[in-house]
């Protein structure tokens, strides 16, 4: 018997919420298909066609069915605590059940059901009496739309929080509020209002009395702006700033600055300096995500020093990391850098990997910026391939979801090229 | 280079020389330190010695100088050893690439220096690259044994033609090289040489990518595209991995080699085309034509010439020069100076089963050179057996000992049973063998991991 792949399961099982546990745990099994390993259509192989491990979930599903009760005893308690506090005219305490009823769907890797209890608590907050609990649930709300890439929406809920933080004088709130809307400035590629925000946080950060993660975000995240805006000495400064401030002997800790300085050096074009800092921070790291997202840039310097093989390796980790620990979503950006090394190795058909990308950001619904890298990553193989007039139609659909999503520099960056392109 | 006869120069403080002379002497080599880099620099070109010993902390010991001392060495075969007293990214990258080895720490530790000494003391039996033997990519059919010059000569026989070709072979024999080979063996290679593999594009997409489509032909077809036999007008299309091709397709492949004409999707124009066709399969394509799943009459279109590649166990005599190769290509490539592979890393090359073939031969190598300390390859810069899906394309993950810290017993027992399987190509006893347990506990295993099914014979 021939186990199945991710594919032929999502043909077959309908998407309805009760499985939705079940088909997430088939997904964490699979495996490449040990058949196809050294075929040329191995090196192309992505999610669809690993193989289920249906004896292995089989042989767990009463644990995964303790699970589920588990976090259904906790949503639905939640929930109902939630309305039993709204009965009572306390939507302030109904509010945090809601948000840590998202709390208990995230944990369980329900990011979309997450966001709709966090969203549900943000409703709530025009009921508030205590202005000054609002401040944390539209922090968190703000939080939450901004993953999904509703910017907007974030962007009123952080501004919301910070005017009532500032009004009762609630410094580690306007803090969290300021940084998060320097961040935001940040995803759109404003660069000069993202300082501007950051040192608006900085005061703020200053004044609270209590330790704040924030003090060393804010140096982390100038060091970011900097290296955006190609000062990359700054870049350093700051990230030296950052680990000055930033609490000793943590592994996590370690690993996002170490990231960051890999960051610096790839752009430093320092390319084997960043993937020492890259494999150094993916030691200290241990959560799937920021292991994803690390091995995904040490796979990048790997493919600029020409080391495809390795880089398609490191890839390939990234991919089993986050089939692995859930993170699915993360997959279309290692796609994307696999599509990248096929590219580089001169397979014909790396294009597989960026239609598999966009396919992937389709089925999961991902936040439609997610769509737009793809595309634009898409949209460069096809140029190097020769394919203008594909290219050219990605490129345009990336620029449509760029503007609709107020991403300007993204907008400007697209269209300039296009210009410089057509002018010569 | 041999125990006894060496000289290790040091340009290092005086408390950060920890153990250093102690462990020279021990190793045979004689310790000489001088107090300055210009008192270093005199007689260092004309006499290099076997070591040099560079501390980055001492006064004007600079990139420059590090990169001048080590161009002088290793001319003449010589190694630098880097120490620093606070090792540094820039510095460990820079240890890595003049010395390809490890930025030793001070003061110099017994275990540390011990290791980057030993390993480059002995010189090993083996085989030498020649100077200057830089091998260019992809520069054909490597091998002088008696089936790749069967192979050689096929090439020159049927190349000539415009004969349609079917490639058989497992994965990683190196059909598509052979089917380049064709191609510029043939009156055609002036023309594109095109390729696409049937079992790696997704089926909604197979068709457009062979025949095009007309703008609006369905949703996301934004524009005019024109497909692999367009573009491999007046040259060769390899079709790779042909028998996992649906049947649908088969019947408009087979349309298009019997009318030499394709039709865009969303057209209904013939545009004629003149291809020639080399298809390859892993498969047994005769097998499948007689289950059904292939057509019997595009076999037959397509197998007009038929040549078989052996898997790599089948053709050791070449092992030697393909390692050899693939050691100056990917030395060249990343800028190393790998100087020759260890008998004791050939010896375990052969010993190996290599059901990936050449493929894999060439990822183990890949990153060999990149493991590679002191110039030469040795046994312990290989990831085989064990370490196989860390190697695979197909992916896996390997982390501490080939596995994450994640991983639970039961997968790695799971894996590694895989893995010894693969290794006796699924035959049970000698797997059950191999991992010290009974055959009929094998079969349990196999069973509950879901691992195989079709080996039931296989004793």
């Amino acid at each position: 018997m021939k186990p199945p792949t991710v594919d032929e399961i999502r043909e077959l099982l309908p998407e309805v919420d009760s499985i939705g546990p079940l088909v997430e745990r088939l997904l964490t099994t699979a495996r490449p298909d040990r058949s196809r390993r050294w075929s040329t259509s191995g090196e192309l192989q992505t999610i669809g066609s690993r193989l289920v491990d249906l004896p292995r979930v089989a042989r767990e599903l009463p644990l995964l069915l303790d699970e589920v009760r588990t976090h259904l005893e906790r949503t639905y308690g939640e929930s109902m605590a939630a309305l039993e506090a709204l009965a009572r005219e306390d939507p302030e305490t109904s509010a945090e059940h809601l948000l840590r009823a998202a709390e208990a769907e995230r944990s369980f890797g329900r990011m979309r059901e997450a966001g709709a209890f966090t969203e549900a608590a943000v409703r709530l907050t025009h009921r508030f009496r205590e202005r000054g609990r609002a401040t944390a649930v539209l922090i968190e709300g703000a939080r939450a739309a901004r993953a999904e890439g509703r910017w907007r929406d974030a962007e009123a809920r952080y501004r919301e929080a910070s005017r009532i933080a500032t009004a009762i004088g609630d410094a580690p709130s306007a803090a969290r509020a300021a940084v998060g809307l320097g961040n935001l400035a940040v995803d759109r590629g404003l660069w000069q209002l993202a300082l501007e925000r950051y040192r608006g946080a900085e005061r703020w950060v200053k004044t609270a009395r209590e330790p704040l993660s924030e003090r060393w975000h804010l140096p982390l995240n100038r060091s970011i702006v900097a290296r955006e805006q190609g000062r990359l000495r700054d870049a350093e400064k700051e990230l030296e700033r950052a680990r000055a401030l930033a609490p000793l002997g943590e592994a996590e800790v370690g690993a996002v600055l170490g990231n960051a300085h890999g960051q610096v050096l790839r752009a430093r074009e320092r390319t084997e300096e960043a993937e020492l800092a890259f494999r150094d921070a993916l030691e200290l790291s241990s959560g799937a995500d920021a292991r994803v997202t690390i091995a995904s840039n040490l796979a990048d310097a790997l493919l600029a020093q020409g080391k495809d093989h390795e880089a398609e390796r490191v890839a390939r980790e990234a991919e089993d990391e986050a089939v692995r620990g859930s993170v699915v979503p993360r997959l279309p950006e290692v796609y994307s850098l696999l599509g990248r090394v096929a590219e580089a190795r001169g397979h014909a058909d790396a294009f597989v990997f960026f239609e598999r990308a966009l396919e992937l950001a389709e089925q999961r619904k991902l936040p439609r910026l997610e769509r737009a890298r793809v595309l634009e990553a898409y949209a460069e193989h096809l140029r190097r391939s020769g394919e203008e007039e594909a290219a050219e139609a990605r490129t345009a659909r990336a620029i449509r979801i760029y503007r609709a999503l107020g991403y300007d520099s993204a907008v400007q960056r697209l269209e300039g090229a296009n210009d410089s392109r057509r002018s010569r | 280079m041999g125990h006894g006869r060496g000289r290790l120069r040091a340009l290092i403080e005086v408390n950060a020389r920890g153990e250093g002379p102690d462990v020279a002497q021990e190793v045979g080599l004689r310790w000489e330190e001088v107090s300055s880099a210009s008192a270093f620099l005199v007689g260092i070109e004309s006499h290099p010695p076997e070591f040099v010993l560079l501390s980055l902390g001492k006064e004007g010991v600079d990139e420059e100088l590090v990169r001048r001392i080590a161009e002088a060495v290793s001319a003449e075969d010589g190694s630098v050893l880097l120490s620093a007293p606070r090792p540094s990214l820039e510095w460990a990258v820079l240890a890595r690439r003049l010395s390809g080895g490890s930025l030793l720490s001070e003061p110099l530790s017994r275990e540390e220096l011990f290791t980057e000494l030993e390993y480059r003391l002995e010189e090993p039996e083996g085989v030498r690259i020649a100077d200057g033997e830089v091998a260019p990519e992809g520069s054909g059919l490597v091998g002088s044994g008696a089936a790749m010059m069967e192979i050689v000569r096929a090439v020159a026989r049927v190349g000539d033609s415009s004969a349609t070709v079917l490639l058989t072979g497992e994965s990683g024999t190196g059909k598509e090289l052979v089917a380049r080979a064709l191609h510029w063996s043939s009156p055609r290679r002036d023309g594109p040489f095109v390729a696409i593999n049937c079992a790696a594009v997704p089926e909604p997409l197979l068709e457009s990518e062979f025949f095009g489509h007309e703008r609006g032909a369905f949703t996301g077809a934004v524009g005019r595209k024109r497909g692999r036999f367009e573009r491999a007008d007046g040259g060769t299309l390899f079709l790779d991995e042909v028998g996992d091709m649906s049947l649908v397709l088969q019947a408009k492949l087979l349309r298009t080699l019997e009318e030499r004409e394709v039709e865009r999707v969303g057209s209904e124009k013939g545009l004629p085309v003149d291809v020639r066709i080399v298809a390859a399969t892993n498969r047994i394509l005769r097998e499948r034509v007689v289950e059904g799943s292939f057509r019997d009459d595009l076999f037959h279109r397509l197998a007009v010439a038929e040549l078989h590649l052996p898997p790599l166990r089948e053709r050791m005599e070449d092992l030697e020069e393909l390692v050899v190769h693939f050691a100056s290509l990917f030395s060249e490539r990343y800028g190393r100076s790998v100087r020759g592979v260890g008998e004791g890393a050939f010896r375990r090359l052969r010993a190996h089963h290599w059901p990936g073939n050449v493929r894999e031969l060439r990822n183990v190598v890949d990153r060999a050179v990149l493991n590679c300390r002191g110039g030469w390859i040795r046994e312990g810069d290989l990831k085989l057996n064990g370490d196989v899906s860390a190697l695979s394309p197909g992916g896996g993950t390997n982390e501490i000992g080939g596995y994450s810290p994640n991983t639970s017993l039961e997968e790695v027992e799971r894996d590694h049973i895989a893995r010894v399987l693969d290794h006796t190509d699924g035959v049970m006893q000698a797997a059950a063998e191999i991992l010290g347990i009974h055959r009929n506990t094998l079969t349990r295993k196999v069973e509950r991991y879901g691992l195989r099914s079709d080996e039931g014979g296989r004793q």
